[in-house]
């Protein structure tokens, strides 16, 4: 029994992996979905361990918002906030494509793409992002940064995921790995294979909290202003610090 | 003899370097001890020695021609190295669209930029709306994502309200005196108007310039045959059509009667219409003001706008007719209306599933006859040789010219939209950055290099490069647009001006609700009534975010005939359109010297 009752403990926090916030106006807790991005987004269901669950976290305490975390695949967690009323997904690009499906709370993520080499490597040097064209560069299938520098004319090689990309780099296989930064640090930490500072910081990128159009508009924009706050007086540079030291 | 004297320098340092000299302490060499004053002396020396050399190299080897002298260009990169020496190893970061003159920017110019200064710049290229969104998230979390941004200047009813904005004028003045180069020359920007809010102060320096204009095949249109039978059918001569009304009968003359070409299937009109973003500025670059919405007024109608638009001093009060705006009034429908007619009726079938990418390929494949509404920026690309539209010598088969006007314009409105890149700067950035990021914009649009990047992109902002004789030589081959920049004609397309209280989130309305007329879901005056309903709803959500002297407030809402009865716009329905009006093209090019 005692078993049985831990297993199933286990399933609810490994489901839901956040409690529901109690307050005095008793709000509907908003269902939030999102997917394994770590260092952003914890992948083993542990509870506000990425760096953009505690963002999330904050805001939802400082406008007691109520609400559940689960996590999904990618597009499986996009499709189901489009179709499922008072969800919202996160941390998704806010596209031209998808401006029109969501309601948009902006920016939860800033982050910068780099290229990297290993820590031993004869730096490739350049000065703009052109220089880098003659080398092989490596990303993983479904990237939008494989895409972006594809479209520079850039010889981009995919792997299946994004951490076999080290592998490749220690192995010769690539000259350079085009990455998230903090993707990148974690990726190497994981694996134990050092990588070089950043050879160019060569593009910005904004992640949203995009939620289903039947979300209470007061909601989205209580929590817009909230997060806006949050940047303005430092509370997200200071979460980003203590996260990363 | 400076890259001689650079040598002689190079040779003094390398005698005295100790680092570099010195050798074992059983060598010949004796160590020469210096002090730190002649080696600042002596590395700075270098250094500027160096820089001397960058500069020689840049200019000749990518910066001719130019409409200055060598010596001239010589003094101007000298003012940036020596302007940008407190910000030297400093690495800034800029954005912009995704356009040939930005990638030019962002792989060329932002490396000499650094080899001549040693700041570093990261020009990052991207679409124009996440250039956007970069800008808003600044503004709405203060964060320093860019230290600047290379942004229409459509946002400038946006950037003068906002306060998040830096006032040029003033910020040259004071703060950036110093690192503001002393031959800028703003007189010499044709678009320097557009960048000015109704207060007068500068808040943008246009970079790129590109206008919406017709776009024809010359040599269908002077085909002796091609002539004769549209006389016959039609009255009155094959030319550049001067109104919709003409246009609309060489439409159907191509896709209807003529048929083929050469074995080839031809249509007389060109569009797209797919439920995209990209369909909205379709309609906002200006086709509503082509047609004659708007009041009168350069270089946007005044009071009422080209997005129908109505302000009272420089307050929004609405855009549906009871409010006395225009954006569902008889003139915005009727443009709407023939957008549709003209897509379903004369354009090729697959146009409706186009966006304006892939719509943009079709011209060169040289079955269109026509197409009302164009971007220059396209010029290079249409004038390539070895495609069905360029001749053998290199000349174009087409041309651009005037774009024809609907039944409700007059003389005085805007004749089409221009659109302006322009470098824009937030109050949020660290003035160190700012002043370096200054420094870059500068040297971007420097008559230095404004002219090589010209006839890179084509996209001229300086009158000195446009009157040059370099474009004098290439007009033959850039079907009309040296024509057309030398014409008075840039001051009659203009970008969406200063009315649009919030660019960003009124534009998404486009799209969404025309749209919805495309696919049949809503009528024209349906979709028009919906989103002139969403705007003024709008407008009280910006004056909430965005309270100030200038911020929309709506006015009571009056009877639709009150408003139309009115001189100006909301204007009246018109029933009967002006008889169809063609010209010979250089007769047509006059309109734009009016």
């Amino acid at each position: 029994m005692k078993i049985n009752l831990s297993f199933w403990l286990s399933l609810m926090m490994g489901l839901y992996a956040h409690h529901a916030l109690a307050s005095s106006g008793q709000n509907a807790p908003l269902e939030l979905v999102s997917f394994a991005y770590p260092p952003y987004i914890s992948e083993n269901y542990d509870v506000n361990t990425g760096l953009i669950e505690l963002y999330v976290d904050q805001l939802m305490r400082h406008v007691k918002q109520p609400y559940r975390l689960s996590l999904m695949p990618h597009k499986r967690a996009v499709l189901h906030t489009i179709n499922t009323p008072n969800t919202c997904v996160f941390p998704i690009e806010k596209s031209q494509e998808r401006e029109s499906q969501f309601q948009w709370i902006s920016p939860i993520l800033i982050s910068r793409l780099a290229l990297f080499q290993t820590q031993d490597s004869p730096p490739i040097e350049g000065k703009v992002l052109k220089d880098f064209l003659p080398y092989r560069v490596g990303s993983y299938l479904g990237s939008a940064t494989g895409s972006y520098l594809e479209s520079l004319g850039f010889v981009v090689d995919y792997a299946a995921k994004n951490d076999a990309n080290v592998i490749k780099l220690y192995a010769k296989r690539i000259d350079l790995w085009a990455s998230d930064v903090s993707t990148a640090l974690h990726i190497s930490r994981q694996k134990n294979l050092k990588i070089s500072q950043p050879r160019l910081e060569f593009f910005t990128t904004l992640r949203a909290i995009g939620c289903n159009k039947a979300v209470s508009p007061e909601v989205v924009f209580k929590l817009q202003t909230e997060l806006e706050r949050m940047y303005k007086s430092g509370e997200i540079e200071h979460i980003k610090h203590n996260f990363y030291n | 003899m400076r890259l001689s004297f650079s040598i002689f320098v190079l040779c003094i340092w390398l005698a005295h370097s100790p680092a570099v000299f010195s050798s074992d302490s059983q060598g010949s060499s004796q160590p020469h001890h210096q002090t730190s004053l002649e080696s600042t002396l002596l590395e700075s020396t270098l250094l500027e020695s160096t820089s001397d050399a960058a500069i020689q190299h840049w200019i000749r080897n990518e910066f001719r021609p130019s409409t200055i002298s060598i010596e001239a260009q010589t003094r101007e990169l000298n003012w940036f190295r020596d302007a940008a020496k407190p910000f030297k190893n400093l690495t800034i970061r800029v954005v912009s669209e995704r356009i040939d003159t930005h990638y030019y920017e962002s792989n060329v110019l932002a490396k000499a930029f650094y080899d001549i200064t040693g700041i570093r710049v990261i020009h990052e290229v991207t679409g124009e709306d996440d250039v956007i969104k970069k800008l808003q998230a600044q503004v709405a979390t203060g964060e320093n994502i860019y230290d600047a941004y290379i942004n229409d200047s459509d946002l400038i009813g946006y950037h003068f309200r906002s306060g998040e904005v830096v006032k040029l004028d003033e910020f040259m003045a004071h703060d950036a005196k110093s690192v503001t180069l002393p031959t800028l020359d703003l007189d010499d920007f044709i678009g320097i108007d557009f960048t000015r809010g109704p207060d007068g102060h500068l808040y943008q320096l246009p970079d790129q310039q590109f206008a919406n204009l017709y776009w024809y095949r010359a040599d269908w249109f002077e085909d002796p045959n091609l002539m004769a039978q549209f006389k016959t059918m039609y009255g009155y001569d094959l030319g550049v059509p001067q109104n919709w009304a003409a246009y609309e009968d060489i439409a159907e003359f191509f896709t209807v009667h003529v048929k083929t070409i050469d074995g080839q299937r031809v249509w007389g009109h060109m569009d797209y219409g797919k439920h995209d973003p990209s369909l909205g500025w379709r309609i906002s670059d200006a086709w509503l003001s082509l047609g004659g919405t708007g009041d009168k007024g350069l270089p946007n109608g005044f009071p009422v706008d080209e997005w129908g638009i109505r302000v009272e001093n420089c307050r929004p009060v609405g855009a549906s007719v009871a409010r006395g705006g225009a954006l569902n009034s008889p003139a915005a429908i009727y443009s709407v209306q023939k957008y549709l007619d003209w897509l379903n009726l004369y354009a090729p079938p697959e146009a409706k599933q186009l966006n304006f990418t892939q719509a943009g390929s079709w011209l060169s494949k040289g079955n269109i006859a026509q197409q009302i509404w164009w971007y220059s920026a396209f010029t290079a690309s249409l004038a390539k040789p070895g495609t069905p539209i360029v001749n053998e010598d290199g000349t174009p088969k087409w041309k651009m010219a005037p774009s024809p006007k609907g039944a409700y314009w007059q003389e005085g409105m805007k004749l089409g939209y221009q659109d302006a890149g322009s470098w824009t700067f937030l109050t949020s950035t660290p003035l160190t950055r700012l002043k370096a990021a200054w420094l870059y914009a500068q040297f971007s649009v420097s008559k230095t290099v404004s002219l090589r990047k010209t006839l890179v992109g084509l996209t001229p902002v300086r009158r000195s490069d446009i009157h040059s004789d370099v474009l004098t030589l290439m007009a033959p081959k850039l079907g009309g647009l040296v024509e057309f920049y030398r014409s008075r004609g840039p001051n009659y397309w203009t970008p969406t001006g200063s009315n649009v209280p919030n660019y960003t989130l009124l534009s998404n309305y486009w799209w969404q609700f025309v749209g919805q007329a495309v696919s049949g879901d809503l009528t024209a005056q349906q979709a028009m009534d919906q989103m002139a309903e969403a705007f003024d709803d709008s407008f009280n959500k910006i004056s909430t975010r965005q309270p100030g002297p200038c911020s929309p407030k709506l006015t009571p809402k009056r009877s639709e005939t009150y408003w139309l009865d009115k001189p100006g716009a909301p204007k009246a329905l018109v029933s009967i359109e002006q008889p169809p009006k063609t010209l010979p093209y250089l007769n047509a090019l006059k309109a734009w010297n009016k």
